[in-house]
Parts: C-alpha cells; structure tokens; sequence
C-alpha cells in the first residue's frame, strides 16, 4: 500500500468523522432545558427529593389571577395538603415531562340529602338559565378558598399571574407548595434545569475530521495532478544549491578548497633543528 | 458510502441522544431547621399579635381580637378593658413586645406551642413570658397566657431556634417528678397552704405567698361576719404543655382556674371600686372571684440538687359571679 492509499484512505474515514460530528452537533440537546406540565389543581407541590436535583434552576407557576408559593417543614406540608387538591410533582419521566400524581380532596355540598325525597320526573320547564352563577351558591364538590392561617410557611414567594423562584432559595428538607390565591386551578409549572450532555467529543471529531479530510483530499488531487515538471524544478534546484554534481572547482581559498586539500599540518625539519643544539 | 453516511448518522444522533437521561429523584435531604418554627416564622407571629393587641388596647375593644390572641389571654384582657373602662387611673397592664429569648417547640403534630420571654417592661418589673398556641395547622398561633417572673427566678437555658425544643407528654417518665406529678403537686400545694407538706417539695415563691396571703385575710374577714372564704384550684391539663430544656429537665407551662369564693352572713357584701366592673349581676351575700392564672414550672434534671420551682406567674381576675 503506498503512502497515497493511506492518505486516502484516512482522508475517507476524516470525511465520515466530520459528517458523524456534524450531525452530532446539530442533533445535540441543548444545556438549558425547560420542562412544562399544564395543571388543574389550585395547588401544585415539590418534595424535598425532586428539589434536592442538582440540575435544577428556577421555577415558574403561572394562573390567572394570583399566585403564593410557600415552602415549609415536610410535616407541615402534608398535614396542610390533607385538605387540598394538589398536584405533586414526583420527577422526570423525561426531559420534556414530568412525572406527577395528584390528590382530590371532595368537599361535600353544605345541604343534606333528605331520606323521605321523592323523585320527580317532571321536566323543570320553570326553570329559567342563568347567564352567570350566582357566587352565593355553593356549588357541590368546590373546594373553600380559604386556606387557612399561614403560620407553618417558612418562606413566601408571591405573584400576579406569575410566580417564579430560584430553587437555590429553598432550604434542602423543606416542601414547596404553589397555590393559586382564589382556588381557581393554577395554569402550568415551567422547571428550568441544567441538563447534562456529553458533548465534549464532538468538536475534536469535526478538527480531527477536517484535518484527515484535508490529508485525503491532497492525497486525491495528486493522483489526479501531473506533478513532474514541478519535481524535476526542484530536484534542479537542489542540484544546484548543492554544486556538488556540477564539476565546478571551488573558489580558492573557500572552507570547500580546504576540505578537499585535507590534513593541513605544517612542516618540520627535526634534523636541522637538532644541529644548531 | 450510502450506509456508510447512514451508519455515521445514525451513530451521532445515539450518541448525542444517549447522553442527557433526565435526573431521578431519590434522595430525600435532611431538614437543616426541625423547629417548627424558624426565627422569621416566629417575629412573624409575635409582631402580628402585638399589633392586634396595640389595635384592640388603643381602643379598649376586647372584639378586635381577631386572630392572634385568644382564650385566657383575651378574657384577661377584657378584663382589664373593663376595668380600665370604669375606674380611673386604672390602666392595663404593661405587655412589652421586645423579645429577649424565644423558646420554639420541634413538635410535629397538634396543638403546639411557642413561648417568648420579654425584656423587662420597667426597672422595677420582671420580664413577661408569653404562650402562644396554634390548635391545628390551618389556626394560627394565638396568645393565650402570660404571666411576669417571679422576682429573682431563672429560666433554664433552652435548645435553639434551629432545632426548637422537644415537647414532653405530661407523664414524661424520665423526668423525676413527671410534668403531671410536679403540677398536681404544686396545685395540691396551692390548695393546702403554706402549711402543707408539699412546700417542701417546691422552691419558695412569691405568687404561692401572696395566694396564701390573701386567702389568710379573706377567711379571717368572712369568718368574722360567719361566712366563709374557699379556693377551688384547678389545673388545666388539655392545656398545659412541656418544653425539654437544654440539661434534660423540664418547663412546664400551666393554666391554673381558681375561683375563689367569699361569703358572708348577717353583712352586706361591698366590692371594691377595681372590682366591682367586673361583677356579673348583683352581690347579695355570696360572690366568687374567677381566675385564670398561668404558672411556668420549672422541673429540673434528674440528679440535680434544686427542687423544682415556679419562675413565672400570675393570677388573673376575669370576672366576679354571685
């Protein structure tokens, strides 16, 4: 296999790295995630453990009209939770949803059912449609709006249609409960998390990539491409620079005349330097 | 190349995709602060209250206790409206609202309590010590009792605010007497006497000492006309609470009901002007004083040499029945 079958075969195998890069890059998720549920509970909750993930940022509940968050001991929350329906948020069932369960808490209607009752299948065609209900009639199965006295929450958060908060706020161990302030079921939570993503192959694929790619497509071209005038003008130069192969004597007195003479040793006459002693 | 293109694409999206599961929940964090009320939570509920109790004070409304303070506490201070209300130059009772130590209970069900002991309200006053108790989680705590310290008494130094304090059931065996012994005792002490043999299982105190005091004029004085003059002490156990103190002893903070009942024969019963306000009818020849007194209680460690003791109490009329 000669040197530009290997080029060209790494130049290859670079292409397919910088496409697998590319496409990786592009498919990427990115780091910062929001993940979203629509609600329909006036209250939502977050345990301590779903708030203890590192990955998460803030968080956001939204209604119509306004909104309280509370966070406060465990204990505490769930003996309060006892007469609400909530919606717990238990986890990720993936990056786009949650994992949730919600608890209904019926309240029965103020009047009681009368035992002697007689059915009456009487069309009630004296019965007139109102436009509006009337806000004094208890409707069966509302809950109250009243939640109670707030002395149990260790911190407040409040907001107009919006509340919104950074988890890092919140003390590890304490619950997290968002309720809406008229008992109107709230709108959607929105979880802002740092999502980790393995991505720190992808950029040395696409260099390593371009650079194989690079190789090959120079390896390619010089299959292609007659380069031998070009060869022969610099092997010219070479010859030339070295002198060498040309015959030329060198100039006298030049380091080159020098080292061709070789062994430069003066000479001595011992004998007659003996005599004169 | 076709496959090959499809392969590398295929491995780059497994790649990209497989990276980022989202996190699981499964570690459920220790709470940092188990009292069941932080520092914030508690200036809260005393700020609030005392601002009711400025509110209702400024205009001598015992109806403008709305939320934040209730039972004893309200009727004491009705009392007092009442009373300031009738007779001049009587005022209402001096209740500061700066705190010097606040005692947080770790409790986690109901009622629980929170207690607070006051700077002093004036040089020749002792500090005030306040309970508060919230009776389900959606009541808010409310003020339900004070009494000053008795001159010269110690509270035993308490856990903190982080961790709150331990709340004892009243028959708590590791405490010698138990919370209930020490308050039975104590109330069967109120009700022999100074002479009684339970004296000696207390620390001497001025509230005891004036009871006795008074007692001891009061039935000289009906006697005198042949009537008679009775104490009925009660304990309020369903509404006494212990806090766990820092040396594993105990605090104990009592309701005590004493209706005090003064008759006379053959002599016309005059209340005096302070009390007469609080009469509710007419004073033939029989009346009973009714009280709602508060004591705190200090039991001390097993082991340790000091008996115990009240450190803090009042007796609080409310109202005079015939």
């Amino acid at each position: 296999m000669t040197l530009r079958t290997t080029a060209i075969i790494a130049g290859a195998l670079g292409l397919l790295m910088l496409i697998s890069g590319l496409i990786a890059q592009a498919a990427r998720p990115a780091h910062a995630v929001v993940t979203e549920a629509t609600l329909a509970t006036p209250v939502v909750v977050l345990g301590p453990e779903v708030l203890a993930l590192p990955e998460l940022h803030r968080l956001a509940v939204t209604a119509d009209g306004g909104v309280d968050a509370h966070t406060a001991r465990p204990v505490d929350a769930e003996a309060w939770l006892v007469h609400h329906s909530a919606t717990y948020i238990t986890g990720y069932a993936s990056w786009e949803e949650f994992t949730t369960r919600t608890a209904s808490r019926i309240v029965a209607d103020a009047a009681t059912p009368s035992p002697g009752g007689t059915a009456d299948a009487a069309p009630a065609a004296a019965a007139t449609p109102s436009p509006s209900p009337d806000p004094a009639e208890a409707v069966p199965g509302e809950e109250s709006v009243d939640y109670g006295s707030g002395d149990i929450w260790r911190h407040t958060w409040t907001g107009e249609g919006r509340v919104s908060l950074a988890v890092a706020a919140i003390s590890p161990g304490e619950y997290l409960v968002v309720n809406s302030t008229d008992g109107a079921d709230l709108g959607t939570i929105e979880v802002s998390a740092d999502r980790q993503v393995n991505d720190a192959w992808i950029s040395p694929l696409i260099w390593i990539g371009i650079a194989l790619a690079v190789l090959g497509l120079l390896a390619v071209l010089s299959a292609i491409v007659d380069v031998r005038p070009l060869q022969e003008r610099v092997e010219a130069w070479t010859t030339k620079r070295s002198r060498i192969a040309t015959g030329e004597d060198p100039k006298a007195g030049s380091r080159r005349e020098r080292r061709l003479a070789g062994s430069t040793l003066p000479d001595v006459d011992l004998e007659q330097k003996g005599d004169e002693s | 190349m076709r496959r090959t293109v499809v392969a590398a694409t295929a491995t780059a999206l497994l790649l990209a995709g497989c990276a980022s599961t989202p996190p699981q929940a499964t570690v459920t964090p220790s709470l940092q602060a188990e009292a069941a009320l932080i520092d914030t939570q508690a200036d809260a509920v005393i700020d609030a209250t005392f601002a009711e109790l400025t509110a209702a004070d400024a205009a001598r409304n015992p109806e403008l206790f709305a939320s934040r303070v209730a039972g004893n506490a309200a009727l004491v201070r009705s009392a007092e409206y009442t009373v300031a209300s009738n007779v001049a130059d009587e005022q209402v009772s001096d209740l500061p609202s700066h705190m010097q130590g606040v005692y947080v209970s770790r409790s986690q069900t109901w009622p629980r309590m929170l207690a607070a002991v006051s700077e002093p309200p004036a040089d020749d006053l002792t500090p005030v010590v306040y309970l508060w108790v919230q009776e389900s989680v959606d009541k808010p705590y409310r003020l339900v009792a004070w009494a000053h310290m008795i001159p010269g008494a110690v509270l035993p130094a308490m856990p903190g605010e982080v961790d709150g304090a331990e709340e004892l059931p009243l028959g708590e065996d590791g405490i010698d007497p138990s919370p209930r012994k020490a308050l039975e005792d104590y109330v069967e002490y109120l009700r022999q006497g100074a002479d009684s043999d339970l004296a000696a299982n207390f620390t001497e105190d001025t509230y005891a000492k004036q009871l006795f005091s008074a007692r001891a004029v009061l039935a000289d004085a009906a006697s005198s006309t042949g009537g008679a003059y009775v104490d009925t002490v009660q304990p309020v156990f369903a509404a006494t609470f212990v806090l766990a103190t820092s040396d594993g002893g105990a605090l104990i903070f009592a309701p005590i009901d004493i209706a005090s009942s003064f008759s006379v024969k053959d002599a016309t019963l005059t209340l005096s002007a302070r009390d007469a306000p609080l009469l509710q009818g007419d004073a033939t020849d029989k009346v009973t004083y009714n009280y709602r007194d508060f004591v705190v209680l200090s039991v001390p460690p097993p082991g340790q040499s000091p008996l115990p003791g009240v450190v803090a109490a009042e007796h609080h009329l409310v109202s005079i029945t015939p």
